[in-house]
């Protein structure tokens, strides 16, 4: 049991990892390139099972709230008939169905851009907190963010045309110089995550030794 | 065995890596004490626990919808944590997924902190929660739960796109104290808009290393201390040389 729970995964980690890293680097021998390949063919395959045991845990939560009638337990109700419903439909009618492509059309991309149509709001009320200059910093913040916005609209340029220049100066310098330090360090903590897998010293994945 | 074109340079900086790696491993498995400086983000996690425990809301932890990466993995490790101080002082922790695969990573993972705290019983199958892939659909959810269990903590660790924003907000605006971490340096700026800490680029892959201290995982940091080092060198060494006429450094990372 401890084989198939510890030691398994990593040497799974080891030798997947391991094959496809080699692969990115070596043209020969030929037999690193299939496992690369095959490896990463299996990662789809279990992705894909996974996201049914995603769904599983989903309508399990939802149908013990339904069943225990917990606060609120409607929206659960609503949450499985959905899930079971369209997934029905999908399965015995087919994704070209004219009932599939109807609810879809006009339930589900409406609500999916009603969602998506927040974060106009959240970006607002966000910037009108991050803006309030509290401090130096956030002075330096106050100005560069008000002085790219300006450079970024029509009135900006109506108002002084330096601010396109100076708002090309702030992105093409200070950010970017500040983005590529951030992205190198972030780049060499993925590498050294990923080599802890590969060489089997990271079992944060594992749920604890 | 011969390698492919453009990738000589990488690999001569991997294997650098490699070689550091071992180096710092080497030193801190043999009783080296390695300093870690201090990470406000980290140090805020207990703080955060202990707020919701006094305020008797939840815990609510999320990944983001990016893929199983490094990211994720590196998150796990602050779940394990986050999942053990929650059990010892008896906090409800929900843990909202939007990947089949980390859903069944986290409910091992969580479990097995409520066992190794001794509240086996106290683990919620149900807090465990998959949501969705789909990004609205997740952000929707999560949306739901803020109003619904009121989390007195927001902790959003992992690969994050624009749900990055949205679900910083929406905490902020419930009252959670938050704590965001992503590898994915575009979204840092929102993060740190809308959190009260923020784990800044490289710094949520030191979690595992920071929380629980593990020789190795001490180590693995160095190493990639002294690769920022290689890379500062080389690319100032590189532009000065270029400058000269000279694109010794710069024609080897194109072989």
């Amino acid at each position: 049991m401890k084989f198939l729970r510890s030691s398994l995964p990593i040497w799974l980690g080891v030798l997947g990892g391991g094959a496809v890293l080699l692969d990115l680097f070596v043209k020969e021998p030929a037999f690193v390139k299939l496992l690369s390949k095959w490896f990463l063919e299996w990662r789809v395959i279990l992705a894909s099972f996974a996201l049914t045991l995603g769904a599983g845990n989903l309508l399990r939560v939802h149908s013990n709230r339904i069943r225990l009638k917990s606060r609120d337990w409607g929206y659960s109700y609503i949450t499985a008939v959905a899930v079971v419903g369209y997934a029905a439909l999908g399965i015995i009618a087919k994704r070209t169905n004219p009932t599939y492509s109807f609810i879809f059309d006009n339930a589900y991309s409406p609500l999916s851009a009603t969602v998506f149509s927040i974060n106009a709001f959240y970006i607002s009320t966000a910037c009108y907190r991050a803006f309030r200059a509290r401090n130096s910093h956030a002075a330096v913040l106050l100005i560069s963010g008000v002085v790219v916005m300006l450079g970024s609209v029509g009135i900006g340029y109506a108002i002084w045309p330096g601010f396109n220049q100076l708002t090309q100066w702030i992105m093409n310098f200070p950010n970017s110089a500040a983005m590529r330090g951030m992205n190198i360090g972030a780049a060499l903590g993925i590498m050294g995550v990923s080599l802890r897998v590969i060489l089997g010293l990271e079992r944060g994945h594992l749920g604890g030794e | 065995m011969s390698l492919v074109t453009g990738t000589v340079g990488k690999f001569v900086f991997l294997l650098v890596f490699v070689g550091l790696f071992w180096y710092f491993v080497n030193r801190t498995a043999s009783g080296a004490q390695l300093h870690i400086r201090r990470i406000a983000g980290f140090d805020a996690l207990d703080e955060a626990i202990g707020r919701c425990t006094e305020m008797g809301r939840p815990v609510h932890y999320t990944f983001g919808i990016g893929e199983l990466d490094a990211n994720v993995l590196a998150s796990f490790d602050v779940l394990g944590y986050v999942a053990g101080q929650c059990a010892k002082m008896d906090t409800d922790l929900i843990v909202t997924n939007a990947l089949g695969e980390v859903q069944m990573m986290t409910e091992e993972i969580v479990r097995a902190a409520y066992i190794n705290a001794g509240k086996a019983d106290s683990y919620k199958a149900d807090n465990v929660r998959f949501i969705s892939n789909v990004q609205t659909a997740y952000i929707s959810a999560i949306l739901g739960i803020f109003q619904r269990e009121r989390p007195g903590a927001n902790l959003m660790m992992g690969p994050f796109f624009a749900e990055s924003m949205t679900l910083a907000e929406a905490g902020q605006q419930i009252g959670a104290i938050q704590v965001g971490g992503t590898g994915r340096v575009i979204q840092v700026p929102f993060f740190i808009a809308a959190c009260d800490y923020t784990l800044v680029g490289d710094e949520l892959f030191v979690a595992g290393a920071y929380i629980n201290r593990k020789p190795v995982q001490v180590g693995a940091i160095y190493a990639q201390d002294f690769g920022k080092w290689f890379t500062l060198i080389t690319v100032i060494a590189g532009t000065i040389l270029a400058t000269m006429g000279n694109n010794t450094i710069t024609d080897l990372f194109k072989k």
